[in-house]
């Protein structure tokens, strides 16, 4: 019992930057249609951009936060506008916009090595409370991320749902012309998604990396696991991706407490395999 | 010279990884993003066999045949009727799966300390590195030779075909399934077997050869040459691996403090090329072969009219003008032929 209540615990905990990203890359994916790899290097910026202001410029790690996921946000509409606005207008297909998005993430990546060095960068912690509940304990970091996770992942969700915005948002997903017939302006809608999911991105990638180190790899490293959790979670699902996100959280968890961290790895990605095959043709 | 004909039998194994890649995607249009786990599989199998169980190289070549087909077989029967984005996300799944449990499982591949030495087949002294050369571009060029065929055989038109619409190809009574299963584990045993050419040039393996980074890299050289042209991974592989591997590291003046930035230099190009010909060239250098059905009336003209073109001119110069009247309707005859039977093919 105390194992389940322990991997529910840690799996919870642990699964902030996998929520924020799953549900960042689930809103491009379902507006656009297409997997961006791209959005892993989103993620890495935003760390990045805490970094700088954190460790460079001395701000506090709490003040650092809003201003870099802006930054990654902004970073991903520049990405929107200069190279895959352009390549969807000049018709390039959903399978060949994900090897430009490969391509863009590698620019971004070794650009970013080439710029700054592939070394560890590590984020100056704010000072850390412990709290114990039912005899496992928590940092007042991971609370703070888990709060602000939730009220993220709920404002999301009460604006793809509930607002004037998000019915245009699903409109231009659903039926891009009839959207525009309707007069919504793609352009507008894009941008403004762009700029959500890439700040969301950018706070996976501020948590990510507080709780451990930053590097050049890191969104790279979560990015396999983001566009798996988005799928299995469906595409354009915010409650989806959430759930999808906490269940691999909590496998992960449940896994890692049994043997090595790397066997929860390759299970998630052979249940992946197994869902999408299972799912056939009606699977992204 | 040592490091020269190493790194010229990398490029031959590159350029059959692009070939193989070429068929899949390019003829067949399945989206292959687990080339390095393929490669990676066959050439840590290579390992495994020649050092944990001491077999001889051509008996652990041919296990590592086998192994590679079962595990073809398992992922074109999990992929192969997935649509094109959710293909892609299995075999990039399947590649991160074959790299991790390298890692994991240190009885066999000895993790992260590395899997070494790893033996040529046959050992001539000083050429042996030479001979292995040779023997690899041998295959390669007998690898390409079966593409070129591939491309003006009836197989070729039914993988087009599949590629270009499934549903009407099954409709008139060919069992696509079967097709692309069969064409899917032949690449993607060669791209095993290719791994397992390449475990004698490596000598030492270590995990960090499995990064995505091998996948990508045959994945721009395939886009920039040409996806779907015979020769398109062929001129893609010379102008990325060729250019930056070879000729850059080899002869440019390099510094130790710029040979760090190198590596990172060139896969930042590489990202920069692969968004430029995907916006600007999407067919890549070279476009989709022509028909030879085309090819060979386009051939018949052209020379008709050079021929008629240097017979009037000879006339003309040598024979004086008296004979233009002559040499004109001839040329005339040769060329406006095609051009009339067009037209009037075009009008109903």
């Amino acid at each position: 019992m105390s194992f389940i209540v322990d991997a529910v615990f840690i799996g919870v905990l642990q699964a902030s930057p996998l929520i924020l990203a799953a549900m960042g890359f689930t809103l491009i994916y379902y507006l656009n249609g297409f997997i961006n790899f791209g959005f892993g290097e989103g993620i890495t910026y935003g760390a990045y951009f805490a970094s700088l202001l954190n460790v460079t410029f001395g701000l506090s790690f709490y003040l650092s936060i809003v201003p870099a996921a802006a930054l990654a946000g902004g970073l991903s509409v520049l990405t929107y506008l200069y190279v895959f606005r352009p390549a969807i207008q000049r018709g390039v297909k959903p399978s060949e916009l994900i090897i430009l998005s490969v391509g863009l993430s590698f620019v971004l990546r070794y650009g970013l090595i080439l710029a700054v060095g592939a070394e560890n960068v590590f984020l100056d912690e704010p000072p850390i409370a412990f709290f114990t509940f039912a005899g496992t304990g928590a940092t007042s970091l991971q609370i703070i991320a888990l709060i602000l996770v939730f009220t993220f992942a709920f404002n999301l969700y009460w604006v793809i749902y509930h607002t004037g915005f998000g019915e245009k948002v699903r409109g231009l997903a659903d039926n891009p012309e009839l959207a525009q017939v309707s007069g919504i302006d793609p352009h507008r809608v894009s941008i403004y998604v762009w700029f959500v999911a890439g700040s969301a991105a950018g706070l996976a990638g501020i948590f990510q990396g507080v709780f451990a180190l930053v590097n050049p790899l890191m969104g790279w490293n979560l990015i396999l696991i983001t566009v798996m959790v988005s799928i299995v979670g469906g595409v354009g699902s915010v409650r989806g991706a959430l759930l999808a996100a906490v269940v691999a959280g909590i496998l992960t968890a449940a896994i890692t407490l049994v043997t090595k961290p790397l066997y929860a790895e390759v299970a998630l990605l052979m249940a992946f395999i197994f869902i999408l095959w299972r799912r056939g043709q009606r699977a992204a | 010279m040592a490091y020269l004909i190493f790194s010229l039998s990398l490029l031959l194994i590159y350029t059959g990884l692009a070939l193989a890649l070429h068929v899949q995607f390019g003829l067949l249009g399945i989206a292959n993003f687990g080339v390095v786990g393929f490669w990676g599989l066959g050439m840590y199998a290579m390992g495994v066999f020649q050092i944990q169980l001491e077999l001889s190289f051509f008996d652990a070549f041919l296990l590592v045949a086998v192994l590679g087909f079962a595990l073809s077989w398992l992922m074109g029967k999990l992929i192969l009727r997935l649509e094109a984005q959710a293909m892609l996300c299995s075999t990039i799944a399947f590649a991160a799966i074959v790299a991790l449990l390298i890692v994991t499982e240190k009885w066999a591949t000895m993790g992260v300390v590395g899997l070494g030495t790893i033996r040529y087949p046959i050992r001539i002294g000083d050429g042996t590195e030479f001979f292995y050369f040779a023997c690899l571009l041998a295959l390669i060029v007998g690898l390409q030779m079966l593409v070129l065929r591939l491309h003006r055989s009836p197989t070729g038109r039914l993988l087009l075909a599949i590629r270009d619409n499934e549903e009407l190809c099954a409709s008139l009574g060919k069992d696509t399934f079967q097709v692309k299963m069969f064409w899917f584990v032949a690449t993607s045993l060669v791209m095993c077997l290719l791994g397992a050419l390449s475990a004698p040039l490596n000598q030492f393996l270590t995990p960090n050869m499995l990064m995505p980074s091998v996948t990508f890299a045959v994945w721009i050289a395939l886009v920039l040459g040409g996806k779907e042209h015979s020769l398109g991974a062929l001129i893609g592989i010379f102008l990325t691996f060729g250019v930056f591997d070879i000729l850059l590291e080899t002869y440019a003046p390099v510094t130790p403090a710029l040979a760090m930035v190198v590596p990172n230099l060139k896969l930042f190009l590489y990202g920069l090329l692969l968004i430029g010909v995907l916006i600007y060239r999407p067919t890549g250098l070279l476009a989709a072969n022509t028909p030879p059905e085309t090819v060979l009336p386009m051939i018949r003209t052209a020379l008709v009219t050079g021929v008629g073109a240097i017979v009037s001119t000879v006339q003309t110069k040598v024979l004086g003008k008296s004979d233009t009247p002559y040499s004109s309707p001839d040329s005339a005859a040769g060329e406006p032929g095609p051009t009339a039977s067009e037209s009037s093919e075009d009008k109903p």
